[in-house]
């Protein structure tokens, strides 16, 4: 074979070659979108502060166990502490409801990147921690389990698990960021006793914004 | 040739002939049967521990316990038995043979896991299905299996979802082994009231096919009297406690405790009991206390009335009623629409009518003006502790207190711990009837004191009643607890100027009129106040006034701890305002705008 048999050969090769290429680079046929970002704050209502206020010094603390954004199917979206986040504290991560940031709304539960699709609820897994309310140098305690001869009966220990419906779809977009508020209603949680506090944790998703 | 061609088929044909005739008898010999099935054999029982020949001899002995351990056995020789069925019929000498009882079925089944017997429900028309189903759980069954002992271990009934679908009458429910050990071992426990008892308990088989035995294995015997037991009380309340209608976070009820004396029964005895009368029960309980509020009183007034109670065995056998008589103050406050009226208990000591050693009489006065001052004239009466020269203390009964929804304690000059006036302290049995008093829902406002320390007995030791005063009844840190605790100097000029006031209390300024705040004595009035830190619900309502602007300056001073209702309860939580210094040595105005603002807290 002579050098021009050769050069045409190879050439020949390489467009077949680089045929092949372009054609298995085809476009998938299905869609990729980018992610958005899903963000879960927690808003406190709390009426009573004269006797538990908000403030730097004060703490009534959950334990998050579990936060996951719900799909339809009973899929779920593990939602961490923040962007980067790889997994939660096995522990929990704490949560002092009487962070004033919780006032204002802006106490960030979790975020994560998720696909631009619409979730219908949150999963939540909130212990209490602690079993008292810290009011500087001041404890109210809420016991787990309440021992008296009178009624109402000996309150169970407080649920610690809970899947909170979205009042409107939790829909990520493309790009975007999607800021789910849960509501902890403390005047609702805190039954006042004598002595101490009964806990029914109520929670609600109360808004979700899509900017 | 042509023969030896001949030989091997003639062999052939033979072998082929005898192929047909061999299978031709065996297509015949093995024709399907066509002739009626063989029937079910019927089951049998026998009891296999049956009593022996003594069996009479050994009950009617005297205190011979009313309870029988037996086994039996099921035969089926062509399946299995897949349930027992027995019953008990009892009755009395002389009277006539009842007839025989309803039959108890049990399942055969023993599996890992189920703490229970099974019995079957009603009248099952499918034992076996049932059985069949339950004991062919497998391993991925697991969360059915739960459910089965969730169900058995609540006694509840179960729908069974075997496999041809649920059959709603079919149900089945867990049998304590304490009874059924097994399903052919059972310890039964049988009535024997009467001086003489026949008892018969028969016992039979059901095999695969739900076929019944139709002979059951039986055993009869007599019993006497089953022992009884007798019950004793071991703990009641103090006389003329205060009781009211119903339970609140901080009224119990009055405690009685009992025991049983029945050597036979140590850990099974149920006890009722019940008040002034022996017709209306509590129902039975393992509870070894009663707490009765004044809803079970009859009638419900202050006075002598009796608590009786008895105990019934795990042979069902009800022991004799026992009773204590105890006596109780029911309060006027009890009545919700009693009115509101305040008892302003003066403790001051009576001094010579000079700044800072008022006399009573001045005390009496002042605060006489400062209620009229604030609408309660007509609603207040004044209990002076010093009854008479020379001073014989008294502080109001347990009665005397139930008149009041309110309760104001003047202690505002320093009380000695030894000596000459000591005996104003305040007592740890003043103390009780004052505890009791709040627990049952009543409101307290204490002035003063200076070294209330030393004021109140125990101040803060954790005694008899669980907790300190201070923790207690004014929900303040103890000063054991407080490093360092902090006071006032006391043995030069005081240092106390007045205080600050929040949550809507005023500020306090000292008048001077009623206290030389430059005297060296003046420590008597307003020396050694205390810095009180709230615990629980407690809050600050004012905040130390410091005349040198010390460390003391805007430390927590007055508490205001105020109690809740929970229904059912129809009675608010004590509330207690301490004001953490005395209010006497107040201008006028702070006193009244003070005493407003607390008897608002207190709801009065």
């Amino acid at each position: 074979m002579s050098l021009t048999h050769k050069t045409i050969a190879l050439r020949l090769l390489i467009g077949v070659m680089l045929s092949l290429f372009a054609l298995s680079c085809k476009q998938y046929e299905y869609a990729s979108p980018l992610p958005g970002v899903l963000e879960i704050r927690l808003k406190v209502v709390n009426n009573r502060q004269d006797l538990i206020p908000f403030g730097p010094l004060n703490t009534f603390f959950f334990s998050l166990g579990e936060l996951n954004g719900m799909q339809p199917g009973d899929i779920k979206q593990p939602i961490y502490a923040d962007l980067q986040a790889i997994r939660r504290s096995p522990d929990g991560d704490p949560v002092n409801t009487l962070d004033s940031l919780g006032r204002d709304s802006i106490f960030v539960l979790g975020a994560t990147y998720a696909p631009p699709i619409t979730f219908v609820g949150l999963e939540i897994d909130l212990e209490e921690w602690g079993s008292a309310i810290q009011i500087f140098r001041n404890a109210i305690p809420i016991p787990n389990f309440i021992f008296v001869n009178n009624p109402p009966p000996p309150a169970p220990p407080p649920p610690r698990f809970f899947e909170l419906s979205a009042p409107s779809p939790i829909q990520v977009n493309e790009g975007r960021r999607t800021v789910v508020t849960v509501t902890l209603d403390l005047d609702a949680s805190l039954l006042r006793r004598t002595e101490f506090f009964e806990l029914y944790p109520a929670f609600y998703i109360s808004s979700v914004k899509n900017y | 040739m042509r023969d030896a061609m001949r030989q091997p088929l003639l062999a052939r044909s033979f072998w082929s002939l005898m192929i047909v005739g061999v299978l031709s008898v065996v297509m015949w010999t093995c024709k399907y049967p066509s002739g009626p099935l063989n029937p079910n054999t019927i089951p049998d029982t026998q009891l296999s521990n049956i009593p022996a020949n003594d069996t009479i001899a050994r009950y009617i002995n005297r205190n011979a316990f009313p309870e029988l351990s037996l086994s039996w056995i099921g035969n089926d020789p062509d399946g299995y038995i897949t349930a027992f069925q027995y019953r008990w019929t009892s009755t009395r000498a002389g009277q006539p043979f009842p007839s025989p009882g309803n039959w108890t079925t049990l399942l055969n089944i023993t599996k890992t896991g189920w703490g229970n017997i099974i019995l079957v429900k009603g009248n099952p028309s499918s034992i076996f299905n049932i059985y069949n189903y339950l004991v062919t759980l497998g391993q991925n069954d697991t969360s059915l299996i739960r459910i089965i002992g969730d169900s058995l271990a609540t006694n509840r009934t179960f729908a069974v979802p075997y496999k041809t679908g649920i059959v709603p009458t079919d149900s089945i429910v867990g049998e304590t082994r304490l009874v059924l050990q097994t399903p052919s071992t059972g310890t039964f426990i049988f009535g024997s009231p009467a001086d003489s008892n026949f008892h018969r308990f028969d016992i039979r088989a059901v095999d695969n096919s739900d076929d019944i035995d139709p002979s059951p294995a039986s055993v009869y015997f007599w019993t006497l009297v089953s022992p009884g037991s007798i019950v004793r009380i071991d703990g009641v309340p103090a006389a003329n406690a205060l009781i009211i209608d119903g339970f609140t976070d901080t009224f119990d009820g009055l405690r009685f405790a009992f025991s049983s004396l029945d050597a036979n029964n140590t850990e099974s005895i149920d006890y009722s009991w019940s008040v002034d009368d022996t017709v209306t029960w509590s129902p039975w309980s393992r509870s070894q206390e009663a707490f009765v509020t004044a809803i079970d009183l009859n009638p419900r007034q202050s006075g002598a009335h009796r608590f009786y109670v008895r105990a019934r065995n795990r042979w069902g056998v009800v022991s004799p009623d026992s009773s204590r008589v105890f006596t109780v103050t029911v309060p006027k406050i009890n009545d919700p629409t009693w009115p509101h009226r305040t008892l302003i208990i003066n403790n001051d000591i009576n001094g010579n009518g000079t700044r800072g050693r008022p006399t009573l009489a001045q005390v009496d006065s002042l605060y006489r003006e400062i209620m009229d001052s604030l609408g309660r004239t007509g609603r207040f009466d004044i209990w002076r502790v010093a009854q008479s020269v020379p001073a014989v203390n008294q502080w109001p009964s347990r009665d005397s207190l139930g008149y009041y929804t309110s309760v104001v304690i003047l202690m505002e000059q320093l009380i000695p711990p030894i000596g000459a006036g000591s005996a104003q302290r305040m007592s740890v049995t003043t103390q009780g009837f004052l505890r009791e008093y709040l627990n049952i829902g009543g409101k307290l406002i204490y002035s003063g004191s200076p070294s209330i320390v030393t004021a109140i007995t125990n101040y803060n030791t954790f005694g008899q009643f669980g907790g300190t005063w201070a923790t207690d009844v004014f929900h303040i840190t103890p000063n054991t607890q407080q490093s360092p605790f902090i006071v006032s100097p006391r043995f030069f000029i005081p240092d106390f100027n007045g205080a600050f006031g929040t949550l809507g209390y005023p500020n306090v300024s000292l008048d001077t009129s009623k206290i030389a705040t430059d005297s060296t004595f003046a420590y008597r009035a307003i020396g050694d106040i205390g810095i009180n830190f709230p615990i629980g619900f407690a809050q600050t309502i004012s905040f130390y006034d410091s005349r040198t602007n010390g460390i003391l300056e805007n430390l927590p001073l007055g508490i205001r701890f105020q109690g809740v209702l929970i229904p059912p309860a129809t009675r608010r939580t004590y509330s207690v305002i301490y004001f953490g210094f005395p209010l006497y040595y107040a201008r006028k105005t702070d006193m009244i705008q003070s005493l407003r603002k607390a008897f608002e807290d207190i709801y009065e």
